[in-house]
């Protein structure tokens, strides 16, 4: 009892009930002596005393009571003590050593920028993992791919009416549209789409309606538009009310009805310029290549459903591939049969034409590896604290501080790194995000919003923890270091946790260079591409004759005119027409393909080709070689022999090694209404024509006049600096046909940058991210190595004590940074290649893409300049250990 | 049951406690007998209801508490007075006189 009681003193632990008992036992027993004193016996002394006392039981309940409120009182009072306690001790620790601390929140607050930079929010679709993309293939396919196709306007409706394993199904077509302002144009994304479009994906509006089903039904009735949240706020006035929000698109009056949620581009990325408009009204932005009507084949709709519930992929599929036999066999197409293809959306997304979206997925790639390199980095770099720290935490250890106390102690000051730096990592990625605003134009809303700062703070509260959490466990293993001296012994002389954190942090940053560097060659190689002809100096022009209902004769002598008259323009040196050329918009405006068998081929399965109408020196025009045989002339004009002209990969194909000059192909295809049969009489150099990082398609060329077209692009070329020829050649059309709409005249270069943007804000945003974590493990590095080095500086400074050249010492540092280097580029080549594989076959399946492998010269140039920050962070150490005095590292003990 | 037998004026008791408690520290029993000795039969404690109002002025922060022993050499819990607890016992002897004055007067008063 007395030991018990004097254990409960020192520890001020125990019951309180029985400290009252004890209390109150003292004052009976102290009464009764008092009352025997004065003559009582004890038994009568014992009961008076208790009288005295009064109601015992009250008395104890009593006091219980204010005990607990008291002891509670205390221990809140405790934990604030102890936190401000361990503020101080942290702040002060922290004073003592400014470099680790700026360095530390630098690291974190780049990392929480980054991340909130990058992981921007995704368009507000309601569960996308109920979507999927649907497409039609061929069934069998040559050895050229075939290419998962879209709908034409009456494929779509057959599909959506038949089929019921969907809750909806929507269709959509992208389109480049132009908004006339009183100050001028600008150019919009539009998406022509199903009237059902806003429903299918569940996505409610921030302001205003959707589309309304009559809204989808009669062509050219309803002007109504639905705009984003960004196009309204920067362009339309934010005004709440939309009543009298009108706008022109390419000329003609639209009624704003709806404004789509912050944030939502569509199913298209990134974009937010956006507005739609039904379907319905695509005669009204006269679109080329107009969808709406019979046509059953016309690659242009794109169409996403939404399973009914309970439906999977799987079932979905077997109910189509029953419907397609019936729908695709009644509108068979000169003996091809395809079949339909159902995909999970959000695995589409990967295999639609879009180039945006495969650029995404690595990029998101890449932004997560960074996440973890920057965890990676931090915790190396509070481990190297905490193993400094050993000895101090020992002591306090042995000194009876509590494993807890020493924990909450650690993850203290790990908050303390932690808030400053998701203050600035806020203001990090404010800046991140205004740089990027500017390199990538107004297309990317990087504002702030409150899911970003959530973002921040959550990173800063992970971060603290995993940055406390490691360390802490590891200094309670630190009670065995007491007394010891801090030299290392043998075994820890290169502790195993050090060096495999070290040799993490480079195979991650390689990882990460190898896949930023990677990732920005392909978008350059895109970027610098061979066009395949001379894009400069070429003004690209494209009336539109269908609303004034030209004739196809009549249609031929416009052109006729036009190009007679612009020819004799000054500063044009040539001019001609074609029904295409090459766009650059990422694939959105492909163009009709053909099947063509070639010669004594008709029972194989055709291969699919590009096609395009082009006039007589269409080739000399563009700039466009010709290798083998000879371009369109005049004579294979209307009522000529049908000819064809290929480009060099459709000839490889066709004719191997010798050009297939005089070969007879056969063309049949969605745009055609019958077969033909042309001879090849040239070949032309490849050109490309879709996405600048594709590789050119086989591609057939016809003469325009065999097959006359209302709608043609007229193509001028001009001499370098032809200032104002472009409204000259806008007076030309309406001094033709004045009921003409004055077409816009564009400069080939102005598209090829247009398609372009995209890629460049990819590659900017990898190059940022590339030199960030660069930084990052180059800090990192220096904080490990100069530690690792450090702990040996006794050891360096005997050596020099015993003789050891300068040189010698050197080399052994820089030999242990860069051996720790060695195998840091080992494990991360491994693991990219490994990454890469993954990642390709688990996002690239039966996709015509994939992401680039990294070529030779990007992994040697990560690889170099991972040794030489390497070799830099190993400089400072290194000197140091040279020029370490023997006595100075005795003094050290 | 239900309330203190607490047969003094409300109030005193822990003016009384504090005042006993400023000439040094004093375990309870101490504390009770300082007040019988000097109340005598006038101001009767039942002496119980002491350890609740020791309890609460520690909770409070007028007195501190220490485990301790007496002379005979027993265990006994001692208190003691904080400063705080000395300026507390100063205000409660100034509301005691401000009060007892003003009962005075009003006494005198009908007196007269």
């Amino acid at each position: 009892m007395a030991l018990g009681s004097g254990f409960k003193r020192l520890f001020r632990i125990g019951d309180p009930m029985r400290e009252i008992d004890e209390e109150l036992e003292f004052h009976l027993a102290m009464k009764t002596e008092e009352l025997v004193a004065s003559g009582m016996t004890p038994e009568a002394a014992r009961a008076k005393a208790m009288e005295r006392l009064g109601d015992a039981d009250w008395i104890r309940e009593e006091c219980g009571t204010i005990r607990r409120e008291l002891d509670r009182q205390r221990e809140q009072r405790e934990w604030f003590d102890t936190l401000r306690r361990d503020v101080r001790y942290a702040l002060r620790r922290m004073a003592r050593q400014p470099v680790f601390a700026s360095l530390a929140v630098l690291v974190l607050a780049l990392g929480v920028g980054a991340n909130t930079t990058i992981f921007r929010d995704d368009p507000a679709v309601e569960a996308q993992d109920e979507l999927v993309g649907i497409y039609r293939q061929r069934l069998s396919t040559d050895r050229l791919r075939d290419p998962r196709r879209d709908f034409g306007h009456l494929g779509y409706l057959q599909y959506k009416e038949q089929a019921r394993s969907f809750a909806g199904m929507t269709a959509w077509r992208p389109l480049g549209i132009i908004m006339n302002e009183a100050d001028g144009s600008v150019s919009l994304s539009a998406k022509l789409v199903s009237s059902d479009y806003f429903d299918v994906l569940g996505v409610d509006m921030y302001l205003g309606r959707s589309f309304l089903p009559e809204e989808g039904r009669t062509p050219g009735t309803h002007p109504v538009a639905v705009v984003s949240y960004a196009l309204w706020r920067d362009r339309l006035g934010a005004n709440p009310d939309l009543r009298d929000l009108t706008i022109r698109l390419n000329q003609n009056e639209f009624q704003v009805v709806g404004v789509a949620p912050r944030g939502f581009t569509g199913l298209d990325v990134w974009d937010e310029r956006d507005i739609w408009v039904p379907l319905a009204m695509e005669s009204a932005v006269n679109a080329r290549f107009p969808v709406w009507g019979d046509n059953f084949f016309d690659d242009i709709l794109h169409v996403v459903a939404r399973l009914a519930p309970g439906v999977d992929v799987a079932q979905a599929q077997a109910e189509l591939d029953v419907l397609a036999a019936q729908i695709e066999e009644v509108n068979e197409e000169a003996g091809v049969r395809r079949r339909v293809v159902v995909d999970s959306w959000v695995r589409a997304q990967s295999s639609a034409n879009f180039y945006a979206s495969n650029a995404l997925t690595p990029f998101t790639a890449l932004s997560v590896l960074f996440l973890v390199l920057a965890c990676v980095n931090i915790s190396g770099l509070v481990l190297v604290r905490t193993l400094e720290r050993r000895r101090e935490i020992g002591f306090r250890l042995a000194l009876g501080a509590g494993r807890g106390r020493i924990v909450r102690q650690l993850l203290t000051e790990s908050a303390i790194l932690a808030i400053p730096a998701a203050i600035l990592g806020l203001a990090v990625a404010r800046g991140l995000a205004e740089g990027l605003a500017v390199v990538a134009g107004p297309q990317l809303d990087l504002s702030l919003d409150h899911r970003v700062m959530a973002f921040a703070v959550l990173t800063a509260v992970v971060a603290t923890v995993l940055l406390g959490l490691a360390p802490a466990l590891q200094a309670t293993r630190f009670a065995r270091w007491v007394g010891e001296s801090d030299t290392p012994t043998r075994s820890e002389r290169r502790p195993r946790l050090l060096s495999a954190l070290v040799v993490g942090q480079l195979s991650a940053t390689l990882i990460l260079l190898i896949g930023a560097g990677s990732f920005v060659r392909t978008l350059q190689r895109a970027g610098s591409v061979e066009l395949g002809f001379a894009s400069e100096n070429l003004l690209l022009l494209e009336p539109d004759l269908r609303r004034v209902e030209y004739s196809a004769a009549d249609a031929q002598s416009f052109y006729d005119q036009l190009e007679t008259r612009i020819a004799h323009l000054p500063g044009v040196t040539a001019v001609t027409t074609a029904g295409n050329v090459p766009r650059f918009d990422n694939g959105i405006a492909r163009w009709c393909q053909r099947d063509l068998w070639r010669e004594g081929s008709d029972e194989l399965p055709p291969m699919t080709v590009e096609y395009n109408t082009v006039g007589p020196g269409y080739f000399e025009t563009m700039g466009i070689p010709v290798v083998a045989g000879r371009g369109f002339s005049r004579p294979d004009g209307e009522g000529g022999a049908p000819v064809a002209v290929v480009n060099e990969t459709l000839a490889e194909t066709l004719g191997g090694p010798t050009p297939p000059l005089g070969q007879q192909v056969r063309l049949a295809g969605s745009c055609f209404s019958d077969t033909l049969t042309v001879q090849v009489i040239g070949v032309v150099a490849d050109v490309r024509t879709f996405m600048l990082d594709d590789a050119p398609p086989p591609e057939v060329f016809l003469p325009i006049e065999q097959t006359p077209s209302a709608n043609r692009v007229v193509i001028a070329r001009n001499v370098p600096g032809a200032a104002g020829l472009s409204n000259t050649i806008r007076r030309e059309v309406g001094a033709i046909d004045p009921l003409l709409l004055t077409p816009e005249v564009e400069s080939m270069e102005e598209r090829i940058e247009q398609g372009l943007s995209t890629q460049r804000t990819m590659a900017d945003l990898s190059t940022v991210v590339g030199i960030l974590s660069l930084l990052l493990a180059t800090i990192g590095l220096f904080a490990s190595l100069a530690f690792a080095v450090s702990r040996r500086t006794k050891e360096f400074g005997i050596r020099v004590a015993l003789g050891a050249r300068k040189l010698e010492v050197l080399r052994l540092v820089l030999g242990e940074g860069m051996t720790l280097t060695g195998i840091g580029v080992v494990v991360g080549l491994g693991a990219s290649y490994w990454l890469l594989r993954v990642v390709n076959a688990s996002v690239f399946t039966d996709v015509g893409t994939e992401f680039t492998r990294p070529d030779p010269w990007v992994i040697g140039a990560c690889v170099l300049v991972l040794f030489t920050a390497a070799l830099a962070a190993c400089w400072r150490p290194a000197r140091r250990a040279t020029t370490t005095h023997p006595m100075e590292t005795l003094r050290y003990e | 049951m239900t309330s203190p037998r607490d047969n003094l004026i409300p109030g005193t008791l822990n003016l009384l406690v504090l005042k006993a408690v400023s000439t040094g520290p004093l375990h309870g029993y101490g504390i009770s007998k300082w007040i019988l000795d000097r109340t005598t039969d006038v101001l009767r404690v039942e002496e119980g209801v002491l350890y609740p109002a020791l309890h609460r002025l520690e909770k409070e922060g007028s007195l501190e508490s220490e485990w301790g022993r007496n002379d005979t050499g027993r265990r006994a819990k001692f208190y003691e007075l904080t400063p705080a607890g000395g300026e507390r016992l100063a205000a409660e002897i100034e509301r005691w006189r401000r009060t007892s004055r003003a009962v005075e007067v009003v006494i005198a008063a009908e007196g007269a």
